[in-house]
């Protein structure tokens, strides 16, 4: 069940038509709750509900258990993570090893053959599987270091796991500022209600107008559709993908945080404006930023963070943004993708150059460094990405046929760029904030973003999100 | 205020899109799509590369599809296929698009489409909306910002469009270019008179069925005219003569006016302004005639 299908719309009305009732007392809200998200979520396959209950269990266990016997904590988080990390290495991995392992065995004369030995059963990627995995393991971690207690009851548990807005594609919610949240009667006035209509809207205008419209452009230059293959046509490409990932995850991550709001509950900001950053470093604090801190709290410092010196800090930095790419995909171009990030973040430790360089030229740079990785990042191979980057550099002609063959997706590019270049303006002059604020313009815009998202939108598709 | 601009927007009613595909998806999409059209063009490559479908729609105010195939044939079972496609319309329109090889043996078994029904599809073809959900239908930018194009700066292309139509386009126009192949096409293959026949007897069914029918023979060149009429054995005027007497209207155009890439397909520039003339001939006789009743 997708956000912008007319089938979530009519599951949305029933869910809100009924919610005030629902909401009145805690039982009955976490039952209605985790009906609701699991309805939600079993409308793609309803067999994916027996994973997410089962891994849901062990961590549900693992954490009371780690209360009722606190000398045995240590093996109850080492149950947890076996059980999630093992799920995700079956559904998520298995074949990706197995053929890593196959090209090894192969290397030293050896046929092993192990990829055609999977049960077609691991090769089916649940939904959503690595946020919701993700997701209960940070209440096991947090359980095991005292920072949050344990729920002792279940559909308590699975309200939080499961709740539909953020289950499939995040954001990441951590359950020790979700679990209190499910625990209170939320009221919302008028002023919540509109602002989480406000942030549904602009996040389908994000996903249907420019994410759906840019996807057709990226989509016909990676699939090799168009004869157009030079250093301009490449270089468009990549700046439209760049808001295409960007648009289609934060969209979703908008309207997940539109829909808590309408519920009455707050979810934190996941995306905030990346391609305004003044550094590689301050890209990662802007993208995705549940994913990353989530890998800061419990990979990256855990690992030593920066608290081991400078050269180590570096190598745990490198060993966390590899585990970030896999973990948005089994494939070698998700490890280059953090591969590059890693090396970028690196040369930026070690010289501190942004810091004395001008702030126009770090943001081309960034930018520069950012499409590079996301060009591995989209590519179907390494060898496609690394062919592409070749061509980066090559002629800049025939932009008049770009422009006759793409003409919709290079409009919406430029808006865009304008849009964004209107919030960056927006938020150095306070006078231009405050206008934005006026209901005069507040109210049409959210109007003309509703229309925009009917009207304009592009070629429908699912979240690129849902994959990882 | 939204519902306003909803209102608005839908009542001016967008077009359909003309989204673009791969070859393959092209020929998948015009051969298994179930959509609700008012007007289907039928014949050859000339017809898939000569019509238009939007610039025709655009100067009729019909729902039009493009069935041209290559080597396509005025038999089964594109009959069909043409048939279904007009079924629900309340003002159903055949347009047919004769080319001597169309009428050929060659032609007329219809070896691409008999191809076509063979082959595996997914069982959900992408539709256009109809009824209520066509006031839903997006608006593209380049159909009321882009200027038309200046063909001139462009190398090669075909591009092949959701609506039937590929638009074609080579820098340079070599009018003798297919003369030798359509020369060796006709070599033991000339027009069947059989196919008058079975077209004439089809043209009445649909005539007395409330159908509409044009016919029209499209452009290429004088010198491929020439060449056809000398080797197919066509007869234009006999045949012009027989779908009259069945209920069709025959349109004229002459192959002066247009320009054709390689002697016998149109260039885009051309297809589209052949489609609006043909659109506005449409309209024209349209208007003089009440719609059928279902």
């Amino acid at each position: 069940m997708l956000f912008n299908s007319l089938t979530f719309l009519v599951f949305a009305i029933c869910f809100f038509a009924l919610w005030p009732i629902f909401n009145q007392r805690k039982n009955s809200r976490w039952t209605y709750l985790t009906v609701a998200s699991f309805t939600f979520y079993g409308w793609w396959d309803w067999r994916f509900l027996f994973l997410i209950i089962g891994s849901g269990l062990i961590d549900y266990i693992s954490a009371l258990a780690m209360e009722k016997w606190p000398s045995r904590k240590r093996a109850f988080l080492w149950f947890s993570l076996i059980g999630n990390i093992g799920s995700l290495s079956v559904f998520k991995y298995s074949f990706f090893f197995a053929s890593i392992i196959d090209a090894l065995f192969v290397f030293v004369g050896i046929k092993t053959n192990l990829q055609h030995h999977i049960p077609s059963f691991a090769l089916i990627l649940p939904v959503g599987i690595s946020f919701f995995t993700f997701q209960s393991m940070s209440y096991t971690i947090d359980v095991y270091k005292g920072q949050l207690k344990p729920t002792s009851n279940v559909l308590h548990f699975f309200s939080y796991l499961a709740m539909f807005p953020q289950l499939v594609a995040g954001p990441i919610v951590r359950a020790k500022d979700l679990l209190g949240q499910l625990s209170e009667k939320r009221t919302t006035n008028w002023l919540q209600r509109w602002h989480g209509v406000k942030l549904i809207v602009f996040g389908l205008f994000q996903k249907t107008v420019i994410a759906d419209n840019l996807g057709v452009l990226v989509d016909t230059a990676y699939q090799g559709k168009t004869s157009i293959d030079n250093g301009l046509f490449w270089w468009i490409v990549l700046i439209a993908f760049a808001f295409q990932i960007y648009c289609d995850f934060s969209g979703y991550s908008l309207m997940a945080r539109g829909l808590a709001k309408l519920m009455g509950y707050h979810f934190k900001m996941n995306f905030n404006h990346p391609y305004l950053a003044i550094s590689l470093r301050d890209f990662w604090t802007r993208w995705h930023i549940s994913l990353s801190s989530w890998f800061r709290d419990y990979v990256y410092i855990p690992l030593g963070g920066s608290r081991k010196g400078f050269w180590r800090g570096i190598v745990f930095m490198s060993i966390t943004m590899i585990i970030s790419g896999l973990w948005h995909g089994a494939a070698l171009t998700f490890i280059a993708w953090g591969a590059i990030h890693a090396f970028f973040l690196a040369i930026e430790r070690l010289t501190g150059w942004t810091k004395s360089a001008p702030t126009f030229l770090v943001r081309i740079a960034v930018w520069v460094q950012v499409l590079v990785a996301w060009n591995y990042f989209r590519a179907g191979s390494i060898s496609q990405a690394n062919e592409i980057v070749a061509k980066l550099w090559g002629n800049w002609e025939q932009f008049e046929q770009i422009k006759e063959l793409f003409y919709d997706p290079l409009f919406f590019l430029l808006m865009t760029i304008l849009i964004e270049l209107s919030i960056y303006l927006r938020r150095r002059n306070p006078s231009i904030r405050a206008l934005y604020a006026r209901w005069y313009l507040d109210t049409p815009a959210v109007a003309v973003a509703m229309a925009a998202a009917i009207y304009l939108r592009g070629p429908s598709a699912n979240f690129i999100y849902f994959q990882f | 205020m939204s519902i306003m601009l909803f209102f608005v927007l839908a009542m001016s009613e967008p077009e359909y899109e003309v989204e673009e595909l791969t070859l393959n998806e092209f020929w998948i999409h015009k051969t298994f799509q179930k959509n609700e059209y008012d007007l289907v063009v039928i014949g050859d490559s000339r017809v898939y590369r000569g019509i238009s479908p939007k610039h025709l729609a655009k100067e009729s105010g019909l729902r039009v599809f493009n069935l041209g195939y290559s080597s396509g044939g005025m038999a089964e079972p594109l009959f069909s296929i043409a048939e279904r496609s007009i079924a629900t319309s309340v003002k159903p329109v055949i347009l047919l698009g004769i080319t001597p090889h169309s009428l050929t043996p060659v032609g007329l078994s219809n070896k691409q489409l008999n191809r076509l029904m063979g082959e595996e599809h997914p069982a959900e073809i992408d539709s256009e909306s109809s009824g209520m959900m066509r006031w839903f239908e997006p608006y593209r930018p380049s159909d009321y910002l882009k200027p038309r194009s200046d063909s001139s700066k462009f190398d090669e292309f075909n591009h092949y469009y959701r609506n039937g139509w590929c638009a074609s386009h080579s820098p340079k126009d070599d009018p003798a270019r297919t003369l030798p192949i359509y020369r060796k096409n006709f070599a033991g293959n000339t027009v069947d008179s059989a196919a008058y026949e079975s077209l004439t007897k089809r043209v009445k069914i649909w005539t007395a069925n409330g159908i509409s029918v044009f016919a029209f023979r499209v452009p290429s060149t004088e010198q491929m005219e020439v060449l056809e009429d000398s080797l197919s054995g066509f007869d234009a005027s006999f045949l012009k003569n027989q779908l009259i007497l069945s209920g069709a209207k025959w349109l004229d155009f002459n192959s002066k006016d247009f320009r054709s890439y390689d002697g016998s397909h149109l260039h885009f520039e051309s297809a589209i302004e052949f489609s609006e003339r043909l659109g506005k001939m449409i309209h024209a006789e349209l208007s003089n005639q009440s719609p059928r009743e279902n």
